[in-house]
């Protein structure tokens, strides 16, 4: 009698078995604890910036009543990745599965335990990338998108394959109404960088901003209605250096609109360090386009 | 080769909602729907304290009889009724019970109901887990399943089962869209033990 469903759903049920193993709780806010996992046995655990609301207290728990206070390592916002430190060899990792032959309708479980057993949800892999649209391609180019329910708490917790192995970390923080999983290619940078120097490196233009309206006449030329006024630029800054001015208003860079200084935030990461990008401002009502060079925050 | 699993897994899901389409019954309260009801034994049926009333019942089974059914015990902490028909003639096909502790997060999960009057009304997820819920005010906690499957009005009362087509709770609340909440099968049984040995 259906072999098929019952070997299915055996074989579900024994991926989120074996793999909840490596599912942990996280309590860094009120109320509702979070999910993180363990990025291997010397106490690296992965969980959502966004979780965490504390830098102190953080306390880790897994099967039954076992808990551990952990430590803050970093954070990584523009991945709502945070790293913490617990002893080594309190906890066991499993295996991580290779992107490369991740397909878009792939089986995926969403694992989290925001109470004492873990809990999982299925879905499927929707995408491969995010929507151009989104204010925060850039940042979100090498993410996953799935269909899995984000049940309360699940943030911070592994995406799992069908067979068992962890693809990336779940959030729901990262864009509205939508299950966004980071790759764990891409957590592994962000977790080398956080053990080297404790934090991100992050992209720096010179200047500073302030959102405003763009006149109705403009607005209609270059199809948007908001754009970022410089107040102030810093001499020989790399903004200064590409010939940005006072009052210039930044409506573009590489390509992407800039309407909220959450789009530039997104826009300069770490990967833009050091490259040349197209900035297409406004100056005194008209258009006009310079190449800046991204320097590093310090 | 991959296309001979798809179509086996579409053979085992038709016929798991063959088997249980005659344990499922629709209930009409003074003549409305007002959801599901599943077959727990001969003349005996469960369903939801919220989608029964003291007023004329009504169940519906599978093969189209109509019959009258009279409430007799209602439990409001897990919102459970049970009903009782009275008719010698009926071939009634209970439910086999299953084990929701012994089930896995992850593993397959089903509904059944007749959500706005639709019958079957099937739905595939799979088990989140075992929840407890704090009841307000009370120092006092209740034990739900929670599953990811699209339960709506109409699944309430009807069967939630596993692949083999156990039943392991009673479809009761929605929890958004995306998450369907069933009172678990041995809570069922325990109120069902209470009440029957009264009838």
């Amino acid at each position: 009698m259906a072999e098929t469903l019952i070997g299915l759903s055996q074989e579900l049920g024994q991926a989120v078995s074996g793999a909840g193993k490596a599912v942990l709780r996280v309590e860094g806010r009120r109320r509702l604890p979070a999910s993180g996992f363990v990025w291997s046995e010397e106490g690296w655990i992965i969980t959502a910036n966004h979780v965490l609301r504390r830098d102190e207290g953080i306390i880790v728990g897994w099967e039954g009543e076992e808990t551990i206070e952990a430590e803050l390592a970093g954070r990584d916002p523009l991945r709502d990745l945070a790293l913490l430190k617990i002893p080594p060899g309190v906890v066991h990792e499993i295996p991580f599965g290779n992107l490369e032959d991740i397909r878009v309708g792939h089986l995926v479980l969403a694992l989290g335990r925001p109470g004492e057993g873990v809990m999982a949800t299925l879905g499927v892999i929707s995408a491969l990338g995010s929507p151009r649209t989104s204010s925060i391609r850039r940042a979100s180019r090498q993410y996953l998108q799935t269909d899995v329910v984000m049940y309360p708490g699940f943030s911070g917790g592994p995406l799992v394959s069908a067979s068992g192995v962890i693809l990336g970390m779940n959030t729901s923080g990262l864009m509205r109404g939508a299950s966004i999983a980071i790759p764990v290619g891409r957590i592994e940078r962000s977790v080398k960088a956080l053990i080297e120097h404790g934090r991100i490196r992050q992209g720096y233009l010179g200047v500073s901003l302030q959102p405003v309206r763009i006149s109705e006449q403009h607005a209609a030329e270059i199809g948007q209605q908001t754009g970022l006024m410089v107040v102030s630029v810093e001499s020989g800054g790399p903004a200064g250096s590409a010939g940005v001015l006072q009052g210039d208003v930044l409506i573009k860079i590489d390509g992407d609109i800039l309407t909220n200084m959450d789009q530039l935030f997104f826009a300069l990461g770490d990967e833009q360090i050091g490259q040349t990008l197209k900035l297409d401002v406004l100056r005194a009502g008209k258009p006009a386009e310079m190449q800046v060079r991204i320097g590093e925050r310090e | 080769m991959m296309r001979g699993f798809a179509d086996r897994l579409e053979t085992d899901l038709a016929a798991l909602v063959e088997h249980v389409r005659p344990s499922m019954v629709r209930i009409e309260v003074d003549g409305v729907g007002t959801g599901s009801g599943t077959i727990w034994g001969n003349g005996v049926l469960v369903t939801n304290a919220h989608v029964a009333a003291q007023k004329p019942l009504l169940v519906e089974t599978e093969a189209g009889h109509r019959l009258p059914a009279r409430l007799v015990g209602v439990d409001r902490k897990y919102d459970l009724a049970v009903l009782e028909v009275k008719n010698e003639s009926i071939d009634w096909s209970p439910m086999p019970l299953g084990d929701v502790i012994s089930c896995k997060p992850g593993e397959l999960v089903f509904s059944m109901g007749h959500p706005w009057g639709n019958q079957d009304g099937f739905t595939i997820g799979v088990l989140i887990g075992l929840e407890q819920r704090r009841l307000r005010g009370r120092n006092d906690s209740s034990e739900w399943i929670a599953a990811s499957l699209h339960l709506r009005p109409g699944h309430s009362g009807g069967p939630m089962f596993d692949s083999r087509g156990r039943l392991l709770g009673l479809n009761t609340m929605m929890q958004g869209l995306d998450v369907g909440v069933a009172v678990p099968v041995y809570k069922v049984e325990n109120f069902v033990r209470r009440i029957v040995r009264s009838i």
